[in-house]
């Protein structure tokens, strides 16, 4: 079985008495360790998808099973749990705690888990050991990027979800984001997916799958990723 | 401004309704308390001043001890100003319902006030509504009718109401002690027939008096006919003061005492001119008034005498009446006692026989009844009799045929027997026979055997033995040639030979021997068979005889056996029978010796009934004898008693005559010395005399009606305020707040280029909406509802009626303008910030704050080391620490608001408990009214109470008010109890004298002071004061010290340190008792009404009933209390429920961020309402502290003259207020969950990009 399974998954909003179908009839596996880069005009329901992996939404129809639990059965306290231990996010907009600096940004998350990694380890590993105790609005948006990583990455997450992690950056801070999500995949092992409508990224994946209107139009593996640095857009 | 932008400003008030509702309640909140309590004073004023004016109220009333002469109130017409004056008159009394006089709260003698009425323009008046001017001081009536013949009157509503025994129906009586009240009025009693309000007395004070306690307490309206005199003792003047509406004002004020003073120097005129006049009159007054005294004293004493002599002579005749009664009584009894004695004896006698005999009966009774069976027990044996004879003739029968059937048997069984026998003999001679045949057979055998053993082995042995040697010498002689010993050989051989052939020979015999023998053996047996058989033949023959036989005798023994059964059978029976029947014969012989008993005894009753009879008749004739003289002496003694009963009736009657006859001169002696007092005193007095006047604002009611209007106007000026000012905090903040929430469409409307004006319309229009609906509401709640609240609560002690709604433009302006100013400063302020910025950085969230550092953070060490949750803590208040200070000082201000009204409800309900309770001041429990004044020494009633059980110690006392001043001038002055203690020393063990400043030793001189009235008054301790008594006097004592008390004014007073200032003794008209502890109070209360049935009581009240009242008149305040937490709860609910609303539209992204990273919503609603949660701490904290103080301000403006309030909260009050703000807090918190609840993470999240 694989690691992340969609089965015939549909997302339908009702908005007054229309219906929109988010997702149709989503159906893909991913297997453990893989990165899979999810890619489609904006629309085509990558975040719908995304969302409803990571626990934050419903789906309608159809079955979501994640390292052998059916997601899509859990309740909202299990939901809440699935969130706190299995999955971590990063968004585009970095979604920081201003309130909060850096480094407390990850104890927040620390706080949480009984699993956690040393927060300040983690800041050395995304570089910024020395800027721990600034103040999101006192750093880039590819530091504060990077201390969204960190903090997505300190409950060990089994499935790390990006969506459009370098939508917000330049080229180069991007590259770097991205093999930094390349190389915590790897140290700790995770599945990670993706969400881009950029193409560029694509090669870098084990697996791409790409959308459209709310329905997968195909699905490549690739054999050999290209590593991070030879990618360009 | 453009028609989208007011439909935005539309669509996001509905898109956040709660928060708009929420601005509106706070500012209705704010403005209706503001304007409300403000306009609750004014509104009391103007409704007082309406009753005033439609009652037409007097403006001055001036009374004087001499009558007015019409020189007199001409002269005061003619003072400028006065408009025109009325005539009255008017007697003070104490009056009585029944026997018993009416005694107040305090315990003290009811005096009432009773004044002429023009009963047809007061019946006008109520009818139509309009009088004539000349009718003033209207009246209202409140139930029943206005009198209608002499002799009844009206009486106070308050007073009915206060005092069961006073009602419509119920008659009063004007106390006889004062001869001034006998003159003054034609009836003596008067009847209630309505009762009525008066606007002289608009609360339950009446002012003061010369009778009773010195306290007027209610007041009586007759008919001016009722009145016996024509002279006119009270003047109305009403003025002109043209534009003047305010009777409550300073310059009313001084207009009424310029009149009055002008009054006062007519007076002093009038008095002057008629100075020596007035003296002559009084001197001859006297004169006859002691004549008159001497007079009625030398007739009473005549009278007296008379009497005496009377009921000399009549105590002689009864005494003797009473001996001969009791000489015939003794005779009679010696007489009876002797023909009891016979009596007695005869019965004695005729009873013993009685009992006798009866018991005698009673056995015959019982034997008789035993030997009822006799004869049918003789007839039952008779037949059990004849029945066993019978069978003894039966069984002989029987007897007979079983001895035939027996003979029978015995012939037949000996036949059986020889038949028997001959059977036998032959089976033994076979028998015999068969055993000589065995033996026989037996011979045969060993001769058989014998044989077989010679011819088969003997014979054949031999003859072998023979054919060997045959063979054997054969050999031998066929050798021929015999050598010796062959030749030997051979002999032997052959001698051997020979022998063996005779061998052989004599066997061969025997067994010829043995077989004839066999022979005949076996012959002898076959005869003896042949015997055996003719012998078993013959038995046959025999045995068939037998079985006949046999056959015939079991015939004849069943015959027999049939014949001894039955026999056995009858017999038994027999004796069966035989036995029964002896069984029947000794019950028979018992019966028959019991009836011979009874017979004797029936004999030896008859003897006795005869001699019963004859005693009989000897008892009776002793009974008669008795009963006759019994009967007879009785009559006699009656007789007597009777005559004795009427000559000692008449005796009483004419004792009680006696009784009453001093009493009557006592009273009427006592009647005219006080006359006679009163008349010099009025001579003494007479160059001071003047006339009294008293201004409206004068009048006890008003007086104390003002004081609650400054009450309510200073407390006006703190509670709103600060409510408002609360409100007001709460307000801008929300609307800042509500602009800042919406920067981004600020930044896009600018964008798209809408003008700065636009954009401030778009906010303000929004202020302006939520403005106008918190000011309509507020506005009515403020000007109709709040003010009438306020006002019902003072309605339960004045009479004035509550004219409506009177409110005040400057409060409502200030109040509408102040809050209109809040909000709308407020948006501009935010609304101008944002418009500084560019579109772009408004468009971006605002990040205003966030990076700030806490001086702590300075110092890594200790930073370091802080728990996670402090870090978060102290960020939460830097963020938004000016969230958190307005959420706190709203929180404090509530909380001061609540523990102040609490505090005010303990202070409150101290009161009464301090002066009255177990460990209070008063420390006795009944104080008893007397009807005179009592010698400390011999008074009848307190040796009689002292000596009760339950009482411990009892003491009398004097209390009498008077008014006190602390100059000499008497600017101000209030009214207080001079409590004089007959025994000064003991003064401790009835009132708890708790010293607060000074000393409280009265025994060296000088009084000791209550502690309100020297705070209003600002006594201190050294100081002198000025008492002034009913008749005007002043007098001039230093105060000692000051002690401590709740209710009412005391000044305690020794009787030595009395008669010095006073110039005379302290009348001891009241007994102060304390009771034993275990008393409940319902055995207090039946100890006091024991008393009041004596005549010597007039009234009592106990510790309970005082304490009582004063709760009546306490439980106003709560409800204000009540008015104030009220409110104050719901502004906190709204102001904590609108800052965390406004907290949480604005943090959602936030709140959507830490659940995404995986917070329950128990921890995000924590995380959240951190900042809450701390203003709401720091709120307490400073609310319960400022609350304190507020407390303090706040018992200081509210109090009644006359009631001291503790100023101390209990510690419940904190505990509860804390209580309440922390359970307002948690209702505020709930509808946030909810919110949480509902906030869509993946939505929220996506929103900024």
């Amino acid at each position: 079985m694989s690691y992340i399974q969609f089965a015939n998954v549909s997302k339908i909003y009702k908005v007054g008495d229309t219906e929109i179908h988010a997702l149709s009839n989503v159906s893909f596996d991913v297997e453990q360790g893989e990165i899979c880069v999810v890619v489609g005009p904006s629309g085509a329901g990558k975040t719908t998808l995304l969302n409803v992996l990571g626990g934050m939404d419903s789906c309608s129809e159809g079955q979501i099973a994640v390292d052998d639990r059916i997601i899509t059965d859990f309740r909202k306290r299990a939901l809440m749990h699935y969130r706190r231990d299995d999955v971590g996010f990063i968004f585009q907009s970095y979604n920081l705690v201003p309130n909060l600096t850096a480094l407390e940004n990850l104890e927040l998350v620390a706080n949480l888990s009984n699993k956690a990694v040393d927060c300040m380890e983690l800041m050395h590993l995304v570089g910024l050991e020395k800027r721990a105790n600034l103040f999101p609005s006192q750093l880039s948006g590819g530091e504060q990027q990077r201390v969204a990583i960190a903090r997505a990455l300190v409950k060990k997450p089994k499935v790390l979800l990006c969506d459009e992690p370098t939508g917000a950056l330049d080229y180069e801070t991007g590259i770097q984001i991205l093999r930094l999500i390349k190389r915590a995949s790897e140290i700790m092992n995770m599945t990670v997916l993706i969400i881009t409508h950029n193409n560029a990224i694509s090669p870098i994946a084990d697996r791409v799958i790409t959308m459209k209107s709310g329905r997968i139009s195909k699905i490549e593996l690739n054999d050999t990723p290209m590593p991070v640095e030879r990618i360009e857009w | 401004m453009k028609k989208t932008l007011f439909k935005d400003t539309l669509r996001s008030i509905s898109a956040n309704r709660l928060r708009f509702i929420s601005i509106i309640v706070i500012v209705a909140l704010g403005i209706s308390f503001f304007i409300g309590i403000k306009s609750s004073s004014p509104a009391m004023g103007y409704s007082a001043n309406e009753y005033f004016r439609i009652n037409n109220l007097l403006d001055l009333r001036v009374t004087s001890q001499i009558p007015f002469t019409d020189e007199d109130i001409e002269k005061i017409e003619n003072i400028r100003k006065v408009d025109y004056v009325v005539r009255s008159k008017y007697i003070d009394a104490v009056v009585s319902v029944g026997d018993s006089t009416l005694v107040d709260e305090s315990g003290t003698e009811l005096a009432c006030r009773i004044s002429s009425l023009n009963i047809e323009q007061a019946k006008m008046f109520t009818q139509t509504g309009s009088a004539d001017d000349s009718y003033v001081n209207r009246v209202i009536l409140k139930d029943g009718r206005y009198p209608e013949k002499a002799g009844e009157c009206l009486i106070d509503a308050a007073a009915v109401k206060k005092y069961e025994s006073l009602g419509i129906g119920s008659v009063i009586r004007l106390s006889a002690k004062d001869s001034a009240v006998n003159d003054a009025l034609n009836v003596q009693e008067l009847k209630i027939v309505g009762t009525v309000d008066s606007p002289m007395y608009i609360s339950d004070e009446r002012g003061n008096t010369q009778v009773g306690s010195g306290a007027l307490s209610s007041f009586v309206f007759v008919d001016e006919d009722d009145f016996k005199t024509n002279e006119i003792n009270e003047l109305f003047v009403k003025i002109n003061y043209d534009d003047i509406y305010d009777k409550f004002s300073d310059e009313y004020a001084s207009i009424v005492d310029k009149i009055a003073s002008e009054i006062k120097l007519i007076s002093a005129d009038a008095m002057s001119s008629n100075l020596s006049y007035l003296k002559i009159e009084y001197n001859n007054k006297i004169q006859q008034k002691q004549a008159e005294i001497d007079a009625y004293e030398a007739s009473s004493a005549v009278e007296l005498t008379n009497k005496q002599k009377e009921i000399d002579e009549f105590k002689a005749y009864v005494d003797s009446e009473d001996e001969i009664l009791a000489q015939k009584k003794e005779q009679n009894e010696s007489e009876k006692a002797s023909l009891k004695q016979t009596l007695d004896s005869a019965t004695n006698r005729y009873n013993t026989l009685k009992s006798e005999y009866e018991a005698n009966v009673k056995a015959f009774e019982s034997g008789s009844s035993e030997i009822k069976g006799y004869t049918e027990q003789k007839k039952l044996y008779d037949e059990i009799y004849a029945k066993y004879i019978e069978e003894t003739q039966k069984v002989t029968e029987l007897e007979g045929e079983m001895e035939i059937a027996k003979a029978d048997l015995e012939t037949k069984r000996a036949l059986y027997d020889s038949i028997q026998s001959k059977i036998d003999s032959r089976n033994a001679e076979i028998k015999r026979i068969n055993n000589d045949i065995l033996s026989l057979s037996g011979e045969i055998d060993t001769l058989r055997g014998e044989l077989s053993m010679l011819e088969n082995k003997t014979i054949p042995d031999l003859k072998k033995d023979i054919s060997d040697l045959k063979s054997k010498i054969a050999a031998l002689e066929n050798k021929g040639a015999l050598t010796d010993y062959e030749t030997a050989l051979l002999i032997g051989y052959n001698t051997e030979l020979g022998r063996k052939e005779s061998q052989l020979k004599s066997s061969e015999g025997k067994a010829n021997d043995c077989n004839s023998k066999i022979a005949s053996k076996t012959n002898s047996i076959t005869e003896k068979n042949n015997s055996v058989n003719t012998l078993k033949n013959e038995i046959k023959t025999e045995e068939t005889n037998l079985a006949a036989v046999k056959s015939s005798l079991t015939a004849a023994q069943t015959v027999y056996d049939n014949a001894q059964k039955s026999y056995n059978d009858a017999k038994s029976a027999c004796e069966s029978s035989e036995k029964i029947l002896e069984n029947h014969k000794a019950a028979l012989d018992k019966l028959t010796s019991g009836q011979t008993k009874l017979l004797e005894l029936n004999k030896t009753i008859e003897n006795q009934k005869k001699e019963l009879d004859s005693l009989s008749i000897t008892v009776t004739k002793a009974q008669v004898r008795y009963s006759l003289k019994a009967r007879n002496s009785g009559r006699e003694l009656q007789k007597a008693q009777y005559d004795l009963d009427n000559a000692k009736s008449r005796y009483h009657t004419i004792d009680s005559e006696l009784t009453e006859l001093k009493g009557k001169i006592e009273s009427q002696k006592s009647a005219l010395s006080q006359d006679l007092k009163k008349l010099k005193n009025t001579l003494n007095n007479i160059d001071s005399i003047t006339w009294q006047t008293t201004t409206q604002q004068q009048l006890a009611g008003h007086i104390s009606f003002k004081k609650s209007m400054d009450n309510i106007l200073s407390m006006s000026n703190i509670f709103p305020i600060i409510f408002f000012i609360t409100a007001m905090i709460a307000c801008f903040v929300i609307m800042m707040k509500n602009v800042e929430e919406g920067r981004g469409s600020i930044g896009l409307l600018k964008a798209f280029g809408y003008s700065n004006f636009t954009i401030i319309g778009k906010y303000s229009l929004y202020s302006v909406l939520a403005w106008l609906g918190g000011a309509f509401v507020g506005g009515l709640l403020g000007t109709c509802v709040v003010p009438s609240l306020v006002y019902s609560i003072y309605d339960i002690v004045y009479t004035v009626p509550n004219v409506g709604a009177r409110f005040d433009l400057k409060y409502i302006l200030i109040g509408l303008g102040v809050s209109f100013a809040t909000t709308m400063i407020a948006t501009f302020v935010a609304v101008f910030r944002e418009l500084r910025m560019y579109p772009a950085a408004l468009m971006r969230p605002k990040m205003v704050g966030y990076n700030r550092r806490s001086l702590l953070e300075r110092l890594p060490d200790f930073w370091g080391r802080l728990p996670y949750g402090i870090v978060l803590l102290i960020r939460t208040v830097i963020r938004s620490r000016k969230r958190v200070a307005v959420g706190s000082i709203a929180i404090a201000c509530c909380t001061a608001l609540i523990l102040s009204s609490l505090g005010l409800f303990n202070s409150v309900t101290d009161v009464s408990e301090s002066q009255y309770g177990e460990d209070g001041i008063f420390k006795y429990d009944v104080q008893f009214v007397l009807n005179a004044n009592q010698n400390p020494n011999e008074s009848a009633v307190l040796k009689n109470v002292s000596l009760n059980d339950s009482v411990t110690a009892a003491m009398l006392i004097s209390n009498i008010s008077m008014s006190l001043s602390p100059d000499s001038e008497r600017k101000v002055s209030e009214s207080v109890h001079v409590v004089t203690p007959s025994n000064t020393e003991d003064i401790a063990s009835y009132i708890n004298l708790d010293i607060v400043e000074g000393s409280a030793d009265i025994a060296n001189g000088g009084v000791v002071l209550s502690q309100k009235i020297a705070e209003n008054l600002g006594i201190f301790s050294g100081d002198m004061i000025y008492l002034t008594d009913s008749d005007d006097v002043v007098h001039c004592v230093k105060v000692i010290g000051i002690v401590k008390n709740y209710i009412d004014h005391y000044a305690y007073i020794s009787q030595k340190t009395y008669e010095e200032v006073f110039f005379e003794a302290p009348e001891y008209k009241y007994l102060v008792c304390t009771l034993k502890d275990y008393l409940t109070d319902e055995e207090i209360s039946a100890f006091a009404a024991e008393y009041l049935k004596t005549e010597d009581v007039a009234g009592a009240t106990t510790s309970q009933t005082m304490s009582r009242t004063a709760d009546t008149a306490i439980n106003q305040v709560m409800i204000l209390v009540a008015l104030f937490v009220l409110s104050a709860c719901l502004l906190a609910m709204i102001v904590m429920y609108t800052t965390s609303n406004v907290n949480i539209s604005e943090r959602t992204h936030e709140i959507a961020n830490i659940k995404v990273i995986g917070f329950s919503d128990g921890e995000v609603l924590l995380y959240v309402i951190r900042e809450n949660i701390i203003s709401t701490a720091i709120g307490i904290i400073i609310g319960l502290v400022s609350g304190i103080f507020l407390h303090n301000a706040l018992v200081n403006l509210i109090s009644v003259e006359n009631v001291m309030y503790g100023n101390t909260i209990s510690l419940w009050s904190f505990f509860a207020a804390a209580w309440i703000i922390i359970t307002v807090a948690v209702l505020a918190a709930l509808p946030i969950l909810f919110k949480i609840n509902r906030v869509k993470m993946a939505e929220t999240l996506k929103s900024i990009e």
